[in-house]
């Protein structure tokens, strides 16, 4: 099989016609995952046995009622698929197997897909190198010295590494938006509410949420009409119903962020390749203008202090008692303290005392409360910029994949890297990250598009639009010679 | 900017073990992280309402109804150490005068 033909579309039109089977897909997946994953390490946990299974109960009756019917999907591994280890790829739940899929899991299944593994993430996905699991580090495919980004670093890479199709991720600061960027491939983070987080490891509730990655705009769409919609059993999930929207790109008004263009920090390279993207625009007919949201220069203090305040809230469940590591003392706090002193890795403990920090008393009004207000300003200056723009654009990350181990002494250098996909969460937005274009190293550089709440199919559009304009057609060489 | 007691603290209230060389490492950084953030005194907030959930989420109540559910021996899978319907842990009431 060609890699450019492993696209969803494609292997669908491939089952129709009979010339490739998902059994032989399934092949082509896990010799290709053998061959090159010592290399690259995308998977925590491989799941072949359950998929060739799985793919012996499709039934080519349902190839047209069934989206996603014999495509192969790799999970991150905070998502719940009963019956398999769900590790977040931390000591402390390690053992654990849930007893239970997560919804958004479910739905790909039940659409056709055939989960193939669980990926590797930073520690409860926090980081943007996966360099915080707590088992290894997931290398970029285009430079295995580099990092993939983070934290669904192990999604972002098995897609760019061609293992398979379509992969989930979760983003609360640009976790799936990054490592898109970082690996040349299309990361999806749907409007707040849209798929439901049951079966989600949470890390921070008013933040989470759970999104596709693929090579190809259309394919994220079909993966996100699937898992998207109310679930009863997440109670903070939308009634959202996807329409795809077919507009010319004439008609959409584009907004460039000037604080994500004139900040420091932004690599040449990354801003020549976003003035190629405005120059084409313009070219097309589009209007592009520049725009400014004051306050979005304060984003990364006011996320840090919301996302481990609300983590270190969610992490408490993590005792010891009911799941998980347990490390025994000599009493119930000591058990506490020890397994929990021990189960967690060093920035899982770095974000949970700063969160607690920031919510004990003395402190609560001075970090918490004065970040959550300055947030409303954040969410004000988008609602601002979107009375003018239907989309606006930026660079999904101030530069490209950085080399391992760079900047694991400094996290504030790491934070840093997130710093245009974090106002997004803030104010729960949906944003798309596309490859637009490789720098002089050959390093994929995103472009991300965010645009209105619940205006998901506009973001897809537009989205599609570049992507064909742009005609991003560069894989990692470093696999070449297959 | 941040103490040693003052991390010391914070970790018992968030039930974390630190090495001494962690708090050390801890010490450095929130203060680092925390002389950053202090750029957010620079923004007024005089009247503005905060921002806990991007968009107004209300309770959501349902019908009170009994649905089947996980089993308990499902439940108990997961557990470092349990007992026909529970979940084991060490004593958490000290003994007192032999009782």
């Amino acid at each position: 099989m060609e890699t450019k033909k492993f696209t969803i579309g494609q292997l669908i039109k491939g089952y129709k016609n009979k010339s490739v089977s998902p059994r032989e897909v399934l092949d082509y997946v896990f010799s290709n995952i053998k061959l090159y994953e010592p290399k690259i390490n995308s998977f925590v946990t491989l799941m072949e046995e359950y998929a060739y299974k799985s793919v012996e109960s499709l039934s080519f009756d349902e190839i047209d009622s069934k989206p996603l019917w014999g495509v192969p999907v790799a999970i991150k591994d905070n998502m719940c698929v009963n019956g398999f280890k769900t590790t977040c790829s931390s000591k402390i739940l390690e053992p654990f197997t849930p007893i239970y899929t997560a919804t958004a899991v479910q739905r790909l299944i039940d659409a056709g897909a055939i989960v193939v593994g669980k990926t590797n993430l930073d520690e409860f996905a926090m980081g943007s190198s996966t360099e915080n699991s707590a088992f290894f580090t997931t290398s970029n495919p285009w430079d295995i010295d580099r990092v993939p980004g983070g934290s669904s670093g192990g999604s972002a890479s098995a897609v760019a590494a061609r293992f398979v199709p379509l992969a989930t991720g979760s983003d609360t600061g640009g976790s799936i938006r990054q490592p898109a960027s970082f690996c040349g491939v299309v990361g999806f983070k749907p409007t707040y509410g849209t798929v439901s987080r049951y079966g989600l490891v949470a890390f921070a509730s008013s933040l989470d949420q759970i999104g596709p990655f693929a090579t190809k705009v259309k394919d994220v769409e079909a993966a996100f009409s699937v898992i998207s919609g109310k679930d009863e059993m997440d109670s903070t999930s939308h009634p959202y119903v996807f329409s795809p929207v077919d507009k010319n790109i004439k008609e959409y008004k584009i907004g460039i962020v000037k604080e994500l263009y004139e900040t420091e920090g932004f690599d040449s390279e990354v801003l020549d390749s976003l003035n190629n993207v405005i120059r084409l625009l313009k070219s097309e007919g589009c209007k592009v203008d520049f725009c400014s949201l004051p306050h979005l220069q304060y984003s990364l203090p006011v996320y840090y202090l919301v996302a481990t305040s609300e983590a270190s809230s969610n992490l408490a469940r993590f005792d010891g008692v009911r799941y998980g590591l347990r490390v025994e003392g000599k009493d119930i706090i000591e058990t506490f303290l020890q397994t929990r002193g021990r189960g967690f890795g060093s920035e899982v403990k770095r974000r949970i005392m700063l969160g607690t920090y920031a919510l004990s008393s003395g402190y609560y009004d001075a970090y918490y409360l004065k970040a959550s207000k300055v947030r409303t300003l954040i969410v004000n200056d988008f609602e601002k910029a979107f009375g003018e723009y239907d989309c606006l654009i930026c660079p999904t990350s101030p530069t490209t994949a950085f080399k391992k181990g760079d900047k694991t002494n400094d996290p504030l250098s790491m934070y840093l890297s997130d710093i245009a996909t974090i106002p997004v969460n803030l104010a729960g937005l949906p944003g798309i990250s596309i490859p637009v274009g490789l720098d002089k190293k050959g390093l994929p550089i995103g472009l991300q598009i965010i645009g209105k709440p619940f205006n998901d199919n506009d973001v897809l559009n537009f989205a599609s639009k570049i992507e064909s304009i742009i005609n991003f057609e560069a894989e990692p060489s470093l696999l070449g010679g297959r | 900017m941040i103490d040693r007691e003052t991390i010391l603290h914070v970790a018992n209230l968030a039930r974390l073990e630190l090495k001494d060389d962690e708090v050390d490492k801890l010490k450095e950084d929130l203060g680092n992280i925390l002389n950053y953030f202090i750029t957010l005194n620079d923004v007024n907030t005089d009247n503005v309402a905060p921002t806990f959930h991007p968009f107004p989420i209300n309770n959501i109540f349902r019908e009170d109804i009994v649905k089947e559910s996980f089993s308990v021996d499902d439940i108990l899978s997961n557990a470092p150490s349990s007992a026909t319907t529970y979940f084991l842990v060490p004593r958490i009431v000290e003994e007192k005068n032999g009782n």
